[in-house]
């Protein structure tokens, strides 16, 4: 520590760790906590009983900055864990991670929702509105049934699991496609479509815990599982990365799907706790 | 245990930039290290009722940044393939090192903050920006020995700081 050389500390400090305030940090923090949880929705409830206290009290001139609010947007944002949302009384959305969606509903009775990453849909079947979904690229029409979408970088996927979607491209005109249970529909940069049947389901795995694996490698298969079921994993031999696997498992707990791989497999042995899984050699 | 909202605010004012840095440390990204270093936090506030009388908070946050970080490098591969992999994978053995250079570099990045604004500046420019004193000097307008003593004063703050950690 007498040697210290201050030439040093320049490779590991960087400008933005400098400039980090922790009072204004913790002002942030203790806002958000707000000490009282439950965050930004119930606080969206008492700022229109506040502001519909107001228009009463000030009368008149408030009515246009009241009939917005009453549009009513509510915005559900997930971070690293994928997030369960309920809307119009029995419509389940699922966020995958770091997703956001914003609901409103219109005059005219259409329930719109604006979504940034990746959902799961599961629409109730109400013919007297009308429910769509808007992305970048694409809009959704749903009539009552459950679907994925996801938008990656390059495209932006919707996979039906049940009933019939209507998709629309925002770039190309009069270009709409219904889509049936089972079928794909990827998107690509331009608004092009390309419709094809799902060979499985794993791409929405981390909602559906379904998983068909068809001469997958076991790498392939910890990734998909670590990823729906949140887990981080470790192969102590790389060897075993290789091994190839075919099954299909459906809504089971993560330990018995590797219980099952393990006895499956002579040579393998996995172990599961605290929400890590390390796949090694079995020893005899 | 019983962690009243006075108490949390020490933990936070006393590691949270050390934290940080630890963060940055294993994900490589200093936006992102602030983020995960909030939610470390959060954690433990909600936590708080079911955790053991006595436990060891601090050790507690950086168990927890530790584990989002390992996820939020796992999260962030979802549209890459393997090339992530192995940076997951192998588990980091310098966690005790990364952790005393952590702590040792919030102190040197408290102290800098706590330089007076001059000093503060000049050594900025000096250490991180890697300036000569002469450019400080014609930068600031001021003369090559006030910079020089501007440093050298910071780094007698430093050094006394630093060994008394």
């Amino acid at each position: 520590m007498n040697s210290f050389d201050f030439n040093d500390i320049n490779e590991n400090i960087d400008s933005k760790i400098l400039d980090i305030d922790v009072d204004q940090e913790w002002n942030k923090l203790s806002s958000e906590l707000g000490f009282s949880k439950k965050g930004k929705i119930l606080r969206f409830d008492l700022f229109i009983k506040i502001a519909a206290t107001v228009v009463l009290l000030l009368g008149i001139g408030y009515f246009i900055n009241y009939a917005n609010f009453n549009n009513n947007v509510v915005v559900f944002e997930s971070q690293n864990i994928p997030l369960e949302t309920i809307v119009e009384n029995s419509t389940q959305i699922s966020l995958n991670r770091n997703s956001k969606i914003e609901c409103s509903k219109s005059d005219n009775n259409t329930f719109s929702v604006n979504l940034k990453g990746e959902a799961y849909f599961d629409v109730e079947k109400n013919p007297s509105r009308s429910f769509q979904i808007n992305t970048k690229d694409i809009q959704v029409i749903v009539h009552g049934t459950s679907f994925d979408i996801c938008e990656n970088k390059s495209n932006t996927i919707v996979t039906v699991t049940s009933g019939i979607v209507e998709v629309l491209s925002n770039k190309i005109k009069n270009s709409s496609v219904k889509l049936t249970k089972g079928q794909q529909l990827i998107c690509d940069k331009d608004g092009n479509f390309k419709t094809l049947n799902a060979e499985n389901f794993n791409n929405i795995a981390w909602k559906l815990k379904q998983f068909e694996f068809n001469n997958a490698s076991l790498s392939e298969i910890m990734y998909q599982l670590g990823y729906a079921y949140n887990f981080g994993y470790k192969f102590e031999n790389t060897d075993l990365k290789s091994i190839k696997i075919s099954g299909s498992f459906s809504n089971q707990e993560i330990s018995s799907i590797l219980n099952i791989i393990q006895q499956s497999l002579d040579n393998v042995e996995i172990v599961f706790q605290n929400n890590f899984c390390i796949i090694k050699n079995r020893c005899f | 245990m019983n962690l009243n909202e006075r108490d949390f605010e020490k933990l936070f004012k006393d590691n949270f930039l050390a934290i940080t840095i630890y963060i940055k440390k294993i994900i490589k990204d200093s936006d992102n290290a602030k983020d995960i270093a909030h939610r470390s936090f959060i954690k433990i506030w909600e936590k708080r009722d079911s955790l053991p009388e006595n436990s060891n908070l601090k050790a507690l946050v950086y168990r927890i940044a530790h584990n989002l970080s390992i996820n939020f490098i796992r999260d962030n591969k979802k549209f890459t393939d393997d090339e992530m992999l192995p940076m997951f994978e192998s588990e980091n053995s310098d966690t005790d090192n990364d952790l005393i250079a952590s702590e040792l570099e919030a102190t040197i990045v408290n102290t800098i903050n706590s330089l007076p604004e001059k000093s503060r500046r000049v050594f900025i420019l000096s250490r991180f920006e890697k300036l000569t004193n002469i450019k400080i000097s014609e930068k600031l307008g001021i003369s090559i020995k006030t910079v020089e003593a501007h440093i050298t004063s910071a780094l007698k703050v430093l050094r006394s700081k630093v060994l008394k950690e």
